[in-house]
């Protein structure tokens, strides 16, 4: 089976550069057979990033897709916390650069209609959007998404597919509040590989809206692997799963720079 | 909601052939020192039988009961259901619970070690979960117990990710603050802590030497390989959690570690022997 990775990161991996870290994170990724790895932000992460903060961390991204333009694709990082600031990464990074997806992580909750402009451009560049998501039991930081936040912009945006990271962590929960919301997907990555969270993404949301992601270096490729080859599920609702349903989503991206399939 | 049947056997051919590659000969030669039959109380989960026993090809799985989170459980007659599981699980060793703040813990104890065979006898407790913790008289005297007479001794940790807990069924984790102490106090003792995090190992556990810990929790890019650079490779031994988490993420991180051959093998089924006496 083929697999693509949703969701890597350059922190908590060994090496100093970006490019070493992202050597490092291949090499691992070989071992378990995963043919390409989505990777966005940087080296040192910031929850509330300046417009400068984003900008270095995107160039950080940008000299690992250099140094392996054929087995990684990036995701702009971004913040509705600085909208000019994040347009203007979009078009350095997406519309003139090499990379394919749009990060949101916790700087402000995506609920706001202040982020709208952001999400109108990248679905001009059909750029695939990755919003970060909890429910955390013991309280989300302020900026944090929920899965209902992001319920609430996909609504405006109902032909923009966009992922729910995490699937709320609290998986239980989020895929409930996402499943009624076509262009919302689930990502399994990030969560400790708690039985069920697949065969119940499968189940709310269909085998066609559930992605493989690991959350590395952060996490395991295997724990978060172990959530699709363990699940009670068929070869095919896996493959999709695997790599199927992020191909899907992104061909329309890959095609239009001529990037591989 | 009925109960689901485990079936690892896709899982297993899957492992196999990743990407085309063959895994380090998974099939019995593995380990799994944490793994649990019966009902969890929070979630419903599938259950481990006969076959799907053999689909994960464990040589040897350590299988503990999920009645005994529980403060109220019966641990006498918990241990008794379980040693009839095991029975028909070949390769499993049953691990025995005991509540110490039950007044019954040191007949249930009796039970336990009268009903199994010596060489396999293996106790599990989750203190956090009954109300008690390391500075409890009957744990220090269990343990002193467990030190003279070469009984290994598991211990849970931590229960899932507090992020993820019902706020109105709480699962609290373990103090470790008092686990250097003990191990230095009793040299002798087989300790091993469950779901144990490779951060908690580094900082709170550091210079444990007589203290073993289980793979289920360490995460990280090639986690176990990262953390071997800071803990004693002899003791780390591979340990799912299943059927909580799902069991293939236990030969799935064995194969990200990427370890050369006598570290592998040590992780796979040497270090938990060595423990098991």
């Amino acid at each position: 089976m083929r697999i693509w990775d949703l969701h890597c990161h350059l922190s908590g991996v060994p090496g100093l550069s970006p490019e070493e870290r992202a050597g490092a994170l291949l090499r691992i990724a070989d071992r378990m057979g995963i043919e390409r790895l989505c990777l966005y932000m940087g080296m040192r992460w910031a929850k509330n990033p300046s417009p400068q903060e984003l900008r270095q961390q995107n160039d950080e991204v940008l000299r690992a897709l250099k140094a392996h333009p054929d087995r990684l694709l990036g995701f702009v990082y971004t913040s509705a916390e600085h909208i000019e600031a994040s347009l203007a990464e979009l078009e350095r990074c997406v519309a003139v650069g090499p990379m394919v997806g749009v990060k949101l992580w916790v700087a402000k909750r995506c609920h706001d209609p202040k982020i709208d402009p952001l999400i109108h451009r990248a679905a001009d560049l059909k750029a695939l959007i990755f919003q970060h998501t909890w429910i955390k039991t013991g309280g989300n930081e302020p900026g944090e998404s929920t899965p209902a936040d992001l319920v609430a912009l996909a609504k405006r945006f109902p032909a923009v597919p966009m992922i729910c990271g995490h699937s709320g962590g609290n998986w239980e929960l989020g895929l409930q509040a996402i499943k009624d919301q076509p262009n919302l997907h689930a990502d399994l990555a990030g969560s400790d590989p708690t039985w069920g969270i697949t065969e119940t993404a499968c189940r709310l949301l269909g085998p066609g809206r559930v992605l493989y992601g690991s959350d590395c270096g952060g996490r395991s490729f295997a724990s978060q692997l172990a959530k699709v080859h363990g699940a009670d599920l068929s070869n095919a609702d896996k493959e999709l799963i695997l790599s199927g349903n992020l191909r899907r989503l992104l061909s329309p991206i890959l095609r239009a720079k001529g990037m591989a399939l | 909601m009925k109960r689901r049947t485990l079936l690892l056997s896709s899982s297993a051919i899957a492992l196999a052939r990743v990407h085309g590659e063959e895994l380090a000969s998974p099939a019995a030669t593995l380990v799994d020192c944490q793994l649990y039959i019966g009902d969890h109380p929070r979630r419903d989960l599938p259950q481990f039988t006969p076959s799907s026993w053999a689909a994960l090809g464990l040589k040897q799985g350590w299988v503990g009961h999920f009645g005994a989170f529980s403060s109220e459980a019966n641990h006498q007659a918990l241990n008794a259901e379980l040693r009839q599981r095991c029975a028909d699980l070949p390769g499993s060793v049953a691990a025995q619970s005991l509540d110490l703040s039950q007044q019954t813990w040191r007949r249930d104890l009796e039970a336990a070690l009268a009903a199994t065979a010596r060489s396999k006898a293996l106790l599990r407790l989750c203190p956090s979960l009954h109300g008690y913790d390391w500075k409890h008289p009957a744990l220090g005297e269990l343990l002193t117990l467990c030190s003279q007479r070469s009984l290994p001794v598991q211990v849970v940790a931590k229960f899932e990710d507090a992020r993820t807990q019902r706020q109105d069924r709480p699962l609290p984790p373990l103090s470790l603050r008092e686990v250097p102490t003990i191990c230095e106090r009793l040299p002798q003792l087989r300790l091993m802590l469950l779901n144990i995090n490779a951060t908690e190992a580094q900082v709170q556990l550091r210079g444990c030497r007589n203290l073993w810990l289980d793979s289920a929790m360490i995460e990280g890019a090639a986690g176990l390989a990262g953390l071997l650079g800071h803990w004693p490779k002899d003791r780390l031994c591979l340990g799912s959690y299943a059927p909580f988490f799902y069991a293939a993420a236990l030969p799935l991180k064995l194969q990200e570690a990427g370890l050369p051959g006598l570290d592998h093998q040590a992780l796979a089924h040497q270090n938990a022997s060595a423990f098991l006496g």
